[in-house]
């Protein structure tokens, strides 16, 4: 009591303090905000100077960094022999040291020939451009599209000099948008560090700015020299006294929180006295829907944090104000509503647990039933509910979950996964409690026999839930999600009322519940998507207009014009224009839409600088349209010969300053007769592939009609006349779409069709995908399930936890331990198969490229063998070899690029024109014919083949990859994975289940065993095991069983020696006793027979005497009688206070594992008497020992209270007790048992009235018998 | 009301003392009317209004961007809205993800000023085009935003709105 009000104090004042806190910042909030307004020019200084001095800081730590691996470079490098002759390989083996795995190395010879180069060159292609910078000294240079830092130190080794360069990139200049791409900008880096906008120029001729709201500062190299310049915008005041006063009313925010939390606290205390439990309930919930609503109004998580949890791409909805419009804030409502049901729940259980003796009339079987009809209305309700969240969870997010190939899905993916764990958690839960009170309620109408009660109720649920989705305009779910709700909801029902199932048992039933039924509707919600991207992939095809390409022409030309450094392009010489036209493409909507286009940079005169191409068709690529130029953006619509394709061209002039320096010409081509579906390589992959990641695209077949005309396709399937004809003239809808399935080569495929009418042209798409794609997958189920499984082992891990928080004691039962062993001898075994099997699918698959790449290689060489001429040109050769045997493939002479059939990616700078180092060494220095080596671009992953190829007098290198050739592996790795894991997660669960059943099987007669003995130390000899064992297990059931007779054996033939022996010595004491008396008697009877004889004058005298002698001798005899009568009363009771609900409770709990239901009915209130704790147990546990061997099946164990006594009656369903001895059945030796001792009943009657107790039999029938015991109530 | 009149004969059956718990019911009364009143079970999307005038709509559009109030504009969003934002997400999106990613959007890069400079409302897809000039952590910024719609049911829906 006092350690709670000193909580309570403290409480309080830590509210107090929390107030004044909350209430000093609201009011100072005004005073700093005007502060920091007066002071912002100091301030405004002050902050530049700290920002300079960081970004200086940052540079010259990277200056360092560089310039220490360079030091250790030359150290390695110097540590090589000088014989020329093996130098060059030695050069590769130290540059493959990881150590330098992340800078970009070349060395080259006195000649500035490249000699050796590691995986990440970066070319230096203008070397003795370069020799101006001081050996050792950094500066930056370009590659096209990256800006880098170098270092160029000369190296003497003996006689021969050498130049080594080291570099590190600073600035990708391009821009991806997809999965591979990782940006890299030192300038954006600063920007995001310290909120402001930077801009480099990383050249040493660059000036200040004149701008009077920048701050320009020069970057200063490791010699001292200018090597760049920073311009960094200075921090604006309306924005940085915005984001104060952000940061204070984040901290009010927290305040706020904490305050809550502290008076949610407070009140616990007043909480915990409520009698009420529906109270509790009531609080429970209105404080934990309130503080969820108070910490979504206070945007608590959104505010502090800023990452892919809160990024509504993922997963968002409208729904409940939007308190579920990102993932995590679905899983703080999650958690908020599953607090709730757990409540519930508690509230349920503890209400079961003291169920009241009911009795039942007409008006309340009515009320009763009325509440039950509403409730299962609101059951269904729920059930459609959950349907419809998973529905959202699947419509509502970009995320696939059953196509992630990750073994572990990022982050959002992960907490997705738990809402819908949580979601169905709920939904089983709440589903589950509202099932426990209906059955609750009808089982107090319907007195029926168990079996028939539930069957009925069983199938009646069943029909309405058929009925409820037979009604609706749209049911959610399948039929089969909503039997199977209603199953497992039921089953875990009847569990907890009729087999009192509680505590790790059933939240594993619940969880695992959840888990099967939230992927079952997952499952079903995805195939709906599935099909619904037919759709989509329909409509992305329609998607591009001319309007729209329009835009993307001007908004690409709008980011060019932006950027800073575009005139000093045109001014620079040296420059790769190809790779400036690639930037200004891959930063703009052409590469993210992949629109077939081109950007072109001309001169002053309009001839053509550079340009990048990107499926624009050649026979229109060089015209230009530069007359028309102006300063502004121009746009220009040309129709292409006598097709219905246009190619729009933007175009602007660019100036410096008032310089005149060139144009920029971007174009793209409109073509309603192609498919905008282009076939590009991964590491460009961008729109068509992004939207659609339901389907696998390669699953897809596009068919495209024109005017009722097949005019193009993406598919290896030819359509029939009779398909064609069904998709022209079969109706549309008026959405001018329609959905069918046909067969096409005996499979079922579900097709897609969209009008689409363009300017006069009747267009029909038609998108096509195999049924048995769109099918439930096991992998897929089992995938998730896996993800789920781990989620509920972490709460079993928590439920251990607190259960060892509150006991101090692990309690692993036998079982458990059996269970945990057999899951580890068979899980491990497993988990080392699937690392083989992997291991060994990998090597295969890497077998299978090997092969399949050398097989085109050869393919290569044979052509060119057997088709050069030293007279032809040798690149139309080459092209010819690409098109007629369709290989994509680079020739490398040795170590230079000679050839490629991809040469655009290497022109703009995206492929090294230098072979790969490993290839060049394994080739010309390892003596090895061919080789495969894992490369990456991006972050993509392939494989090169290399191997030389002789033809005519030449010899050259070449390169077969699977960046640019389709490679079909029969198991991708990530398929593996998918299959694996698939695979695995269903032998654990199986393993589980019988780990769970052999461990169950294994330990019953342990457990029985268990029982058993506990209800011996309880005084009950009666019991006996029974089971179908065999071996030692059945010696021990069978020894125990024998053990137990004899002992019970025993103790009546020892309570029957003692009885004798007690007699005995009973009659001996008392033949002893009454002898005593008898003897003086005898003496004065004759004393008087003789003065009677005698006639004696004292006669009178004597009979007096006698009379008197004889009258107190019988008084002896009478008080021995007396004494020995108390003496033969039963053996003294230890009276004690009892809860009566407790003694019933342990009582039940001995029966527990017999083949009876015993039942309790409590009452409510705190009751107690004074009796002997272990005579009442007896007394209980012999009644219902007689309740079973009367045949009972159902026995009641039932306590009351009224007035000024409480009630315990034992009711069963046995054969009753026959009329006649019914008065007898408390008498002492009376039994109608054949072994029965008839002592039992005497005894507790003894007893019960020893206690100024009542026991009787209340009623007895061939129903069943109720004895009644009445004992007073104790009061202190 | 469900709920609530649930509740009340719950009460009343339930347990057998009344008069303790009379005194509550307004409290639980009045939880279960706010409960049952739209907290947690209403959904904020409302039904569209028919309007056929595209210049209006339009101008609807550019007033939300502008005040970086998507409600205004909400109702138009169709069940795959197609979204392209700059450096950001690209895809088709559903009307409730649409409303919050687009939210999300317009929060960090904060208008300075927007206007449809082109709307043609002739074409068979009616679309606008316009500079939307915001700042982004302090940084200004420009970028040109094209919005498309297309007749759905009647209705005007907004096929493609691309910030880039």
């Amino acid at each position: 009591m006092a350690k709670n009000k000193r909580k309570q104090k403290i409480i309080n004042y830590s509210i107090l303090v929390v107030i004044i806190i909350f209430l000093l910042q609201i009011f100072s909030i005004p005073y700093i905000i005007k502060s920091q307004d007066s002071d912002w020019s100091n301030s405004l200084e002050e902050k530049i100077q700290v920002i300079e001095f960081e970004v200086l800081g940052l540079f010259n730590s990277r200056v360092e960094s560089l310039s220490e691996t360079n030091s250790k470079l030359l150290t390695e490098l110097g540590k090589l022999h000088t014989d020329s002759e093996e130098l060059s390989p030695n050069f590769f083996v130290t540059l493959e040291n990881p150590e330098f795995s992340s800078y970009s190395i070349q060395i080259y010879d006195v000649d500035t020939n490249l000699v050796a180069w590691n995986e990440t060159a970066m070319i230096d292609e203008y070397l003795s451009n370069h020799f101006r910078y001081g050996s050792g000294e950094a500066f930056f240079r370009e590659t096209g599209l990256y800006t880098i830092l170098s270092i160029r130190t000369n190296l003497s080794l003996d006689s021969k000099t050498y130049y080594c360069s080291i570099s590190n990139a600073f600035e990708k200049q391009y821009y991806l948008q997809n999965e591979y791409y990782t940006r890299l900008s030192f300038t954006e880096e600063l920007s995001e560090l310290f909120n402001t906008r930077f801009d480099i120029s990383y050249t040493a001729q660059a000036q200040h700015s004149r701008d009077g709201r920048v701050h320009s500062f020069d970057l200063l190299n490791n010699f001292g020299n200018k090597v760049g310049i920073v311009d960094v915008q200075k921090p604006s005041k309306d924005y940085e006294l915005n984001t104060l006063r952000t940061n204070l009313n984040s901290i009010t925010s927290i305040i706020v929180m904490l305050l809550a939390l502290l008076i949610y606290l407070k009140y616990y205390y007043l909480y915990s006295e409520l009698k009420y439990k529906f109270l509790k309930f009531f609080v429970i919930v209105f404080s934990v829907l309130g503080f969820r609503s108070l910490i979504f109004f206070l945007n608590i998580p959104s505010q502090f944090l800023d990452n892919d949890l809160l990024n509504a791409s993922y997963f968002s909805s409208v729904f409940a104000f939007g308190m579920v419009r990102s993932p995590l804030e679905f899983f703080i409502t999650a958690v908020a509503f599953l607090i709730v049901c757990v409540s519930s729940y508690y509230m349920i259980l503890s209400y079961l647990k003291e169920k009241k003796k009911y009795i039942s009339t007409k008006k309340n079987k009515f009320q009763f039933l009325i509440l039950s009809f509403l409730l299962l209305i609101f059951y269904l309700f729920l059930l459609r509910g959950f349907s419809a969240s998973v529905n959202s969870i699947v419509f509502d997010s970009s995320l696939r979950y059953f196509r992630d190939p990750a073994l572990l899905p990022e982050l959002p993916a992960i907490l997705m996964h738990l809402n819908l764990l949580l979601l169905g958690f709920c939904a089983v839960l709440f589903g589950t409690i509202i099932l426990i009170v209906i059955l609750n309620f009808l089982d107090r109408i319907y007195d029926k026999n168990k079996f028939t009660f539930y069957g009925i109720s069983f199938f009646c649920l069943q029909l309405f839930a058929l009925l409820f989705d037979v009604l609706q305009n749209n049911p959610q779910g399948t039929d089969l999600s909503r039997s199977v709700f209603v199953i497992f909801t039921f089953v875990i029902a009847y569990l907890i009322l009729q087999k009192k199932s509680d505590g790790l048992q059933n939240i594993l039933l619940f969880a695992f519940t959840a888990s099967f039924m939230s992927i079952n509707l997952l499952s079903f919600y995805n195939s709906e998507l599935e099909r619904e991207s037919l759709k989509l992939t329909a409509y992305e095809i329609v998607r591009p207009n001319e309007n729209y390409l329009e835009y993307t022409v001007f908004q690409t030309l709008n980011e060019a014009l932006a950027e800073k450094d575009i005139p000093g392009r045109f001014n620079a010489g040296n420059i790769n224009y190809a790779q400036f036209a690639f930037k200004i493409w891959s930063r703009s909507l052409l590469q993210k839409e992949a629109i077939p286009s081109q950007v072109a940079i001309l001169d002053e005169k309009g001839n053509l600088m550079g340009k990048y191409n990107f499926e624009f068709p050649k026979q229109v690529e060089e015209n230009f349209n530069f007359e028309e130029a102006q300063e502004s953006i121009q746009i220009i619509r040309k129709n292409i010969g006598n097709s219905q394709s246009v190619v729009i061209d933007g175009i602007v002039r660019i100036y410096d300053e008032n310089e005149f320096l060139g144009y920029v010409e971007v174009s793209v081509l409109f073509n309603p007769n192609q498919l905008s579906y282009n076939e590009m390589p991964p590491f460009l992959t961008t729109s068509l592939a992004s939207y659609n990641t339901t389907v696998d695209l390669d699953k897809l077949r596009i068919f495209d009609f024109h005017n009722g005309r097949l005019v193009n396709s993406v598919s290896n399937l030819v359509l029939s006349e009779e398909i064609i004809s069904k998709i022209i003239e079969e109706n549309f809808s008026e959405h001018d779409e329609k959905w069918m399935t046909l067969e096409l080569n005996g499979e079922k495929n579900l097709f897609y069709v969209l009008k689409n009418d363009f300017d006069g042209l009747f267009r029909i798409i038609t998108v096509v995908l195999e049924e048995k794609n769109i099918s439930w997958n096991l992998y897929d189920f089992f995938k998730v399930f896996f993800i789920q499984t781990l989620f509920i082992l972490l709460l079993v891990l928590a439920y251990t936890v607190v259960f060892f928080y509150r006991n101090r004691r692990f309690q692993f039962t036998f079982r458990t331990q059996l269970l945990f062993a057999f899951i580890l001898l068979s899980m491990v075994p497993s988990i080392l198969l699937a690392v083989y099997y992997k291991d060994l699918t990998q090597e295969k698959n890497d077998s299978a490229i090997f092969y399949k790449l050398s097989k085109r290689a050869d393919g290569i060489e044979s052509y060119l063998q057997n088709n050069y001429n030293e007279n032809m040109d040798a690149n139309a050769l080459f092209e010819k070899a690409k098109s007629d045997l369709g290989i994509s493939f680079s020739l490398f002479d040795p170590d230079r690029l000679k050839y490629s059939s991809e040469q655009g990616y290497y022109d703009v700078g995206l492929l090294e024109n230098y072979i790969d180092p490993v290839a060049y060494k394994n080739l010309s220095y390892d003596g090895l014919k061919e080789c495969v080596i894992n490369r990456k671009i991006e972050n993509y992953e392939y494989s090169s083949y290399y191997t030389y190829v002789n033809y005519g007098d030449k010899k050259q290198i070449v390169e077969v990859s699977n960046l640019f050739n389709s490679i079909l592996l029969p198991l991708s790795d990530i398929e593996l994975d998918v299959i694996l894991f698939g695979t695995y997660s269903l032998v654990a669960i199986l393993i589980g289940i019988f780990s769970t059943l052999l461990a169950n099987q294994i330990s019953r007669p342990i457990r029985k065993l268990t029982g058993a003995t506990k209800s011996v130390a309880s005084g009950d000899l009666s019991i006996e095991i029974n089971g179908n064992w065999k071996g030692e297990i059945k010696e021990l059931t069978d020894g125990f069983n024998s053990m137990v007779k004899d002992l019970k054996r025993s103790q009546g033939q020892l309570a029957e020696m003692e009885r004798e022996s007690a007699w005995k010595e009973m009659a001996k004491q008392v033949a002893h006793e009454i002898k005593n008396p008898l003897t003086p008697m005898k003496l004065s009877i004759q004393q008087l027979m003789i003065a009677h004889d005698d006639n004696s004058p004292k006669f009178n005298s004597i009979f007096d005497k006698v009379t008197k002698t004889i009258i107190g001798q019988i008084d002896i005899l009478k008080n021995i009688a007396s004494e020995f009568s108390n003496f033969a009363r039963m053996p003294s009771v230890e009276l004690t206070t009892v809860d009566p609900k407790e003694v019933i409770q342990e009582v039940a709990n001995l029966f527990s594992d017999e083949k009876i239901e015993l039942e309790t009915s409590l009452t409510s209130l705190d009751v107690k008497v004074k009796a002997d704790l272990d005579q009442l147990k007896r007394a209980l546990v012999n009644m219902v020992r007689n309740s079973m061997q009367a045949g009972a099946e159902k026995i009641i164990l039932s306590l009351q209270d009224e007035n000024d006594y409480c009630f315990i009656r034992i009711s069963d369903d046995g054969k009753g007790i026959p009329a006649e001895v019914t008065e007898k059945i408390f008498d002492k030796d009376f039994t109608t048992k054949i072994d029965g001792m008839g002592i039992g009943l005497s005894m507790a009657r003894r007893f019960i009235n020893s206690i100024n107790g009542e026991i009787s039999v209340e009623k007895s029938s061939s129903a069943g018998t109720t004895i009644m015991l009445r004992l007073p109530k104790f009061s202190s | 009301m469900l709920l609530y009149f649930e509740i009340v004969i719950l009460s009343n059956i339930y347990f057998d003392m009344n008069k303790h718990i009379k005194k509550y019911y307004p409290s639980v009364i009045l939880f279960f009317l706010f409960i049952n009143n739209g907290f947690v079970f209403q959904s904020q999307q409302k039904e569209t209004l028919p309007e056929v005038d595209l210049n209006i709509i339009f101008r609807t559009i550019e007033a939300g961007i502008d005040k970086n109030d998507i409600s205004l504009f909400s109702d138009y969003f169709s069940d795959n809205t197609y979204l392209s934002l700059r450096r950001s997400s690209s895809g088709y999106f559903s009307n409730n993800q649409v409303h919050h990613v687009l939210k999300d959007f317009l929060s960090v890069n904060q208008n300075i000023s927007f206007r449809f400079n082109k709307i043609n409302i002739d074409a068979k897809r009616p679309y606008g085009t316009g500079l939307y000039v915001f700042t982004n952590k302090g940084r200004r910024d420009s970028a040109v935003i094209y919005v498309s719609l297309t007749k759905i049911d009647e209705f005007w829906k907004i096929s493609q709105i691309s910030i880039n």
